[in-house]
């Protein structure tokens, strides 16, 4: 065992210890290493400090949050337009707007109701029967934003934005009567215009 | 642990030299193990992450399947790849630090087969999916007994080297080895407790909160008395034979090993932060883990300085290059911990990629490449030969480094990116990304360049593995390295006091080590085991019904906690998402708690009645039918495979007998009870357009089962 240099550097070898050739320098614990650790102690007993002290008010504070939240919900309530149906049915002429609500169907609703609204997990949307609501496009738009929690309908308030539940809604209407190869059938109450 | 062996105490007889021949063949096994068993982990590591990029990965195979397999990965990387290392490295280095060869050959030998017969159960166990559903800990009870006992088996054998040792003193190595031995036997005993149902089925002992407090101060544990000190242990090794330099400071060694042994045991709750567990545990986590920065770092520093004077190496020695690169992953790992456990950065990054991405900077980093440093050291010395080329193991460091480097960037760039997208907020205090999907699709690209960066990482080790064979074959044979030591003096000099004189005594120092880690276990899990003071029963909590039991461990058997954690965390963002935040309540029945730990698909802790039957039928056949773009296997074997009532009716009396309030009908015709209840679910799906009846699949119970998430009350 050759060993070690140690002239380059000023370290005291101790003495009268070595393992397999392994000696061992009698240099302190770098400082800046324990400075770190004496900021982690104090960082330690102000992180607690700061936690609890706040944690009372954290709780007044979230929960005045989620009441806010609350009005808000209730003020966007209030805010959804109640727009007449008759000015509803003009959207059933705008192609832009089918285009638009199309596109949406595609990308969430088919996988429930079908490419063709036919039906699949969810009930037949182009039969004259309806299970919630009367089959008009506000009834349509209703079920859209709120969601039938019990029939496994999602609520999609906040998810496809305001303007588009009345696209998606006008698209449905106008898929009305088209015909499907694998319709599933009718549920709910026949509903004649 | 006797201290003199019979041995005079007197000097006379210790200028006598004694001849012993080291036990390398042992060693030898280790090795050759390691490296086996490494190159599987590794493999099924890039194969299930191959499957978060193109799902279609699984081939429909149940065993093949990212729920099964994860659970694989991470027992190989942990119990065969680093324990065969381990173990391979304290043998080598423990008989030449005390003189002495191991203390039985026999001992040795059992260790070696059994712990290999037990990974090959594990190999065959885990993807027919039999598991205890918690993380690191998934083997049934029949493998646990036979880990315990093995480690046993080499806590005697290392401990008896320790009484027939020929050093009066233990290095700095030996302290960390007798840690590692005593903690891992705590945590891994008192963590696997459970009560066999059958031969391959058991139930733990501890309920919800209980449950997530354990199985957390074990698991981080585990990282701490598994993939820490003992690797740290062999650092101090051959660290300073490797580059033939003392040890920087042998009192930041006594500072360092102390202050690390005695916090890190208390940081385990931090894998928990936000979510139901008692306050108070929560912030001990975060403010012990911020403390144990430093003590980390004493390990960093005093590798780093022993090198000074020896960074020449560097340029030339790969050896050298892989230890100090180890050393500096080690150095990373530790600080970006102490930062994760911060509550408001793991808000943001717990079930994030992030997280697995710090994991495998500490094992592919600090671990791996220390073991790689190793094999390049150890083999030749073993095999009495010169490494096969110099060169290649450079390329292979080269390799290592870009590949931690790619998966490591890729997962911390997918962590921070899902964990924005997933509280991102539009200006009317909407959620900008509802869809849990859309937040999966955007990191996939990132899944690709991980999965290249394990790539990479493996083509090195390819050429480690070529550059090892080639080494042994032209090695002109094998013997056991024989020398002569002198006898060692165990009389106690007047001059030794405090630390030193400790170093002699292996029973105080063990029983020291122990009470170091008791002290944190103690004061953080006893509480927890009245668990009613935490709980208000006035809330009502049902239990499952039995056949939601029968379906919870199909959700169990197919490692769905991988995926979906069952925890809503403190925060707006997340009650927008998954609504009202979890309570200690609505766990309180469930063995084992199935809070998760990493969001690859999203919170389902109030799943129940969101979506019909129908959807859930639909979604375990093919997820793609009802969710574009979801990375989640198809379970089709869920419609065919037949439900498991024949022992519902145990399983139900167990947890009754546990204090889970089950009436008298649930209890006595637990099966009649469940059939009924698959019968209505079956009917529905039926009237909802499914031909086959069903009532008697696995389906139906899962649905059962996901049916009544967040239904039961406790809220």
């Amino acid at each position: 065992m050759s060993q070690p240099e140690t002239s380059d550097l000023q370290d005291r070898v101790i003495e009268g210890y070595e393992y397999d050739g392994i000696t061992e320098f009698d240099n302190p614990c770098p400082k800046w290493l324990m400075y770190i650790f004496y900021f982690t102690l104090l960082l330690a007993i102000f992180y607690l400090g700061h936690h609890f002290g706040r944690m009372s008010s954290e709780v007044k504070r979230i929960s005045v949050s989620v009441k806010e939240e609350e009005q808000d919900r209730a003020q966007d309530l209030e805010e959804v337009p109640v727009i007449e149906e008759a000015a509803l049915v003009t959207l059933l002429q705008d192609p832009e707007t089918l285009a638009a609500g199309k596109e949406i169907y595609d990308d969430k609703c088919d996988l429930c109701h079908g490419d063709a609204a036919e039906g699949l997990i969810g009930p037949n949307l182009i039969d004259d029967w309806w299970l919630h609501g009367k089959g008009t496009i506000s009834d349509i738009a209703h079920t859209i934003r709120y969601g039938v929690a019990e029939k496994g309908m999602a609520s999609w308030e906040g998810r496809i934005p305001e303007e588009c539940i009345f696209q998606v809604a006008a698209y449905i209407k106008s898929l009305k009567g088209t015909s499907s190869d694998n319709p599933k059938e009718p549920e709910g109450e026949l509903v004649e215009e | 642990m006797g201290e003199g062996q019979g041995i005079d105490s007197s000097d006379v007889r210790s200028s006598g030299y004694i001849q012993i021949t080291y036990d390398d063949t042992i060693v030898r096994y280790f090795v050759l193990a390691t490296l086996f068993w490494a190159t599987i982990a590794f493999l099924v590591g890039l194969f299930v992450a191959l499957q978060m990029s193109v799902w279609q990965l699984n081939f429909n195979i149940s065993w093949l399947t990212f729920g099964r397999l994860r659970p694989l990965h991470t027992n190989a990387a942990l119990l065969a790849f680093a324990g065969n290392a381990i173990f391979a490295g304290i043998y080598h280095s423990t008989q030449r630090l005390l003189k002495t060869r191991l203390f039985s050959d026999d001992l040795s030998r059992l260790h070696f087969w059994g712990w290999q017969f037990v990974i090959v159960l594990a190999f065959i166990t885990l993807p027919l999916g039999f598991s205890q559903g918690k993380e690191y800990a998934e083997l049934e009870w029949p493998i646990d007994i036979g880990i315990v006992s093995l480690w046993i088996v080499f806590a005697i054998n290392f401990f008896g080297t320790l009484a027939i040792r020929n050093e009066k003193h233990m290095y700095v190595a030996i302290w960390f080895y007798i840690a590692t031995i005593v903690t891992v036997a705590v945590l891994y005993v008192v963590n696997a407790i459970s009560i066999p149902i059958s031969l391959f089925k058991s139930y733990t002992i501890y309920a919800g909160i209980q449950d997530a407090l354990i199985q957390w101060w074990y698991g981080h544990n585990a990282v701490a008395f598994f993939l820490t000190t003992p690797f740290l242990g062999l650092m101090y090794y051959y660290l300073p034979k490797a580059v033939n330099r003392p040890i920087y400071s042998y009192r930041l060694s006594v500072v360092h090993f102390w202050s690390l042994v005695f916090l890190y045991i208390w940081a385990g709750p931090h894998h928990l932060l936000n979510t139901a567990l008692p306050e108070w545990l929560q912030m001990l986590a975060v403010i012990f883990s911020i403390m144990l920065w430093a003590p980390s770092w004493g390990g960093m520093v005093n590798g780093l300085l022993t090198l000074r004077g020896a960074w020449h190496l560097l340029r030339s020695d790969p050896i050298v290059k892989f230890l100090a690169a180890a050393i500096i992953f080690y150095g990373m790992v530790t600080f970006e911990g102490p930062l994760l456990s911060v509550k408001s950065v793991n808000s943001l990054g717990h079930f994030t990629d992030w997280i697995v991405g710090h994991v495998h900077l500490g094992t592919l980093g600090w671990n791996g490449f220390l073991t790689f440093g190793i094999v390049y050291y150890i083999v030749p010395k073993l095999w009495k030969t010169e490494l096969f080329s110099i060169k290649m193991a450079n390329i292979h460091f080269w390799l290592g480094i870009l590949g931690i480097l790619f998966y490591y960037v890729s997962m911390l760039t997918a962590g921070l990116t899902q964990g924005l997208m997933w509280r991102a907020l539009d200006t009317n205090g909407r959620l900008v990304y509802p869809e849990f999907v859309e937040t999966v699709i955007r990191i996939i690209p990132l899944y690709y360049f991980r999965a290249f960066g394990g790539g990479l990482f493996i083509s090195g080790y390819a050429l480690l593995l070529y550059n090892v064979y080639k080494t042994i074959r032209f090695s002109p044979g094998v013997s056991d390295e024989t020398v002569q030591v002198k006898e060692a003096s165990f009389a106690i000099k007047p001059t030794e006091r405090g630390h030193r004189r400790l170093e002699g005594m292996v029973f105080a120092f063990t029983i020291l080590a122990f009470v170091a880690i008791a002290v944190g276990s103690v004061i953080e899990i006893v509480p927890s085991l009245s668990v009613n003071k935490y709980v208000q029963m006035e809330k009502g909590v049902d239990p499952f019904s039995p056949l939601e039991i029968a379906g919870r461990d199909i959700y169990i058997r197919e490692g769905c906690y991988a995926c979906h954690s069952q925890m809503i965390r403190q925060g707006q963002t997340e009650t927008l998402r998954y609504g009202a935040v979890s309570t200690i309540e609505e766990s309180l029945y469930d063995r084992p708690f199935q809070w998760g730990s990493k969001r690859t698909g999203p919170d389902i802790a109030r799943l129940g009645t969101k979506y019909p039957d129908l959807w859930h039928y639909m979604h375990m056949e093919d997820p793609r039918s009802v969710v574009t773009g979801s990375i989640m296997p198809a379970y089709p074997w869920l419609i065919s495979s037949k439900t498991d009532f024949t022992r519902l009716k145990e399983k139900i009396s167990l947890f009754h007998k546990q204090g889970v309030p089950y009436t008298e009908k649930e209890l006595e015709e637990s099966n009649t009870v469940a059939k009924e209840q698959a019968q209505e679910i079956a009917e529905r799906l039926k009237a909802q357009g499914v031909h086959e009846d069903v009532a008697d699949k696995e389906i139906t119970a899962l649905i059962a089962y996901l049916q009544a998430l967040g239904q039961k009350g406790g809220q």
